[in-house]
């Protein structure tokens, strides 16, 4: 028979010395260099396994150890070694506890009585390949999890028909004020001000004809302080647990729709101010206009001297001037404008 | 212009502005009869039991803008060509005025005399 070149790191967990040296003859019949460390109870189990953390490829362990077994003892050791397969090596049978160990996550079940080297040797390969794939499912669901979770932009999915919220993540409830407990027993129309509802169920009807992600548009949504922000909402069809729903990304533009408000105002007064310019402070200048031309007309019937003529002359061009700088101002101030 | 402008109506709270226009409007013609309001409500008193060939209105009274004026006008059954007297063209203003047939054009503070020779024929 070809044996297994790998090096495999494997621990043993069994009170009865027989069947450990039993187990270590059958490994050593398939696989070449067996790295086999030996417990003999919980306690030194655990203390081999702290200090050795991720090393052992595989975790054979008897079922009833002096100070802890059954579901007590699986479920320690699977704590202690989460990634790493556990197979259960045991004298009694008992198809229903077998059945529940690998619930709890034991990668087979196999009896004293039945075990050759073989049969150990490919359950223990199996062991091995199917705790990586499970590893990497893991690990992916984790990421796309923390993808949704530790999005710095709230998110949440609620169900079609009944608006209740199926998830949120961190963000949503940071910035809302609700805990996750809270948000899903609520329905998506309880955190908005009641004068919003409309708007929302005629988002809702809009949203039936859409397909893909769209932005449903601008709302009030309420925290659960009262605080109420404006917010754009981009929306997609999801189907979450089977369930027909709308993932949800909300965007905070409360700032945003504030700023443009102070802008708006801020451009109102200038316009008023414009109007003042062109108004009030123009009617004095229009009548020293006025007065000034009277003056120049008066002037040709009168004998004024020459130095008078050209001081009027000067207080006229200064006159001329200032009303073209009000001309200018108000046409500037005109031409502000916010698209 | 079909007929001569001889009665003119100047509405205006400035009251320097009224008498720069008197004296610059008489050395263009001597015999004009010229009628002077600084408050609106007043020349509409006047208008009850007279008229007028031309109504020089500031846009921006105190106690009422041109437009009220003018819609008062109407209630009165007066058709009387108006020009509109403003410190500065509001393109508001110009649209608003579209809406009132009795004004011919916007004329700017202060009233220049080479404008008003050509609306008075001259």
């Amino acid at each position: 028979m070809i044996k297994d070149r790998k090096e495999y790191q494997i621990l043993i967990v069994d009170d009865n010395k027989g069947d450990r040296v039993l187990i270590e003859a059958y490994l050593e019949d398939t696989i070449i260099l067996p790295k086999i460390s030996e417990a003999e109870s919980f306690f030194h189990a655990k203390k081999i396994i702290e200090n050795n953390p991720n090393f052992f490829d595989v975790v054979l362990l008897d079922l009833s150890l002096p100070d802890l077994s059954g579901e007590g003892l699986i479920r320690s050791i699977a704590e202690l070694l989460p990634e790493t397969p556990i197979i259960i090596l045991t004298g009694y049978p008992d198809v229903d506890f077998s059945r529940k160990s690998l619930k709890l996550g034991i990668a087979d079940y196999q009896l004293k009585d039945e075990l050759n080297p073989l049969a150990l040797y490919k359950s223990i390969i199996y062991a091995i390949e199917r705790k990586k794939v499970t590893n990497q499912l893991i690990s992916s669901e984790k990421r796309y999890k923390d993808l949704f979770q530790l999005s710095p932009m709230p998110i949440w999915v609620y169900e079609k028909v009944t608006l209740k919220f199926l998830a949120v993540n961190k963000s949503a409830v940071e910035t809302y004020g609700f805990n996750e407990g809270e948000f899903l027993s609520m329905k998506i129309t309880d955190i908005r001000p009641v004068e919003e509802l409309p708007a929302l169920y005629q988002a809702i009807q809009n949203d039936l004809s859409k397909k893909g992600i769209n932005l449903s548009g601008v709302f009030k949504h309420q925290k659960r302080n009262g605080e109420v922000m404006d917010v754009e909402v981009y929306a997609n069809d999801i189907d979450f647990n089977g369930k027909s729903a709308k993932i949800v990304l909300i965007n905070d533009i409360t700032f945003k729709s504030k700023y443009i408000q102070a802008i708006e105002t801020q451009n109102k007064k200038l316009k008023e101010i414009a109007w003042i310019q062109s108004h009030i402070v123009r009617a004095p200048l229009s009548r020293m206009m006025g007065l000034i031309e009277l003056i120049n007309v008066e002037e040709e019937s009168n004998n004024l001297s020459d130095d008078l003529k050209q001081l009027i002359q000067f207080i006229r061009e200064s006159a001329i001037e200032l009303d073209e700088i009000v001309r200018d101002i108000t046409i500037r101030t005109e031409q502000i404008k916010i698209d | 212009m079909s007929k001569a402008i001889q009665t003119i109506v100047f509405v205006d709270d400035d009251r320097i502005q009224h008498m720069i226009n008197r004296k610059n409007m008489l050395r263009l013609k001597e015999d004009l009869n010229l009628q002077f309001f600084e408050n609106p409500f007043s020349a509409l008193d006047w208008f009850a039991s007279n008229d007028a060939d031309l109504l020089i209105l500031d846009v921006n009274m105190p106690e009422m803008k041109g437009w009220e004026f003018l819609d008062r006008l109407k209630v009165l059954n007066k058709t009387i060509e108006v020009k509109m007297l403003t410190s500065s063209v509001d393109p508001d203003d110009i649209e608003i005025s579209t809406q009132y047939n009795m004004v011919s054009g916007f004329l700017v503070k202060p009233l220049k005399n080479d404008i008003m020779a050509e609306i008075l024929g001259l």
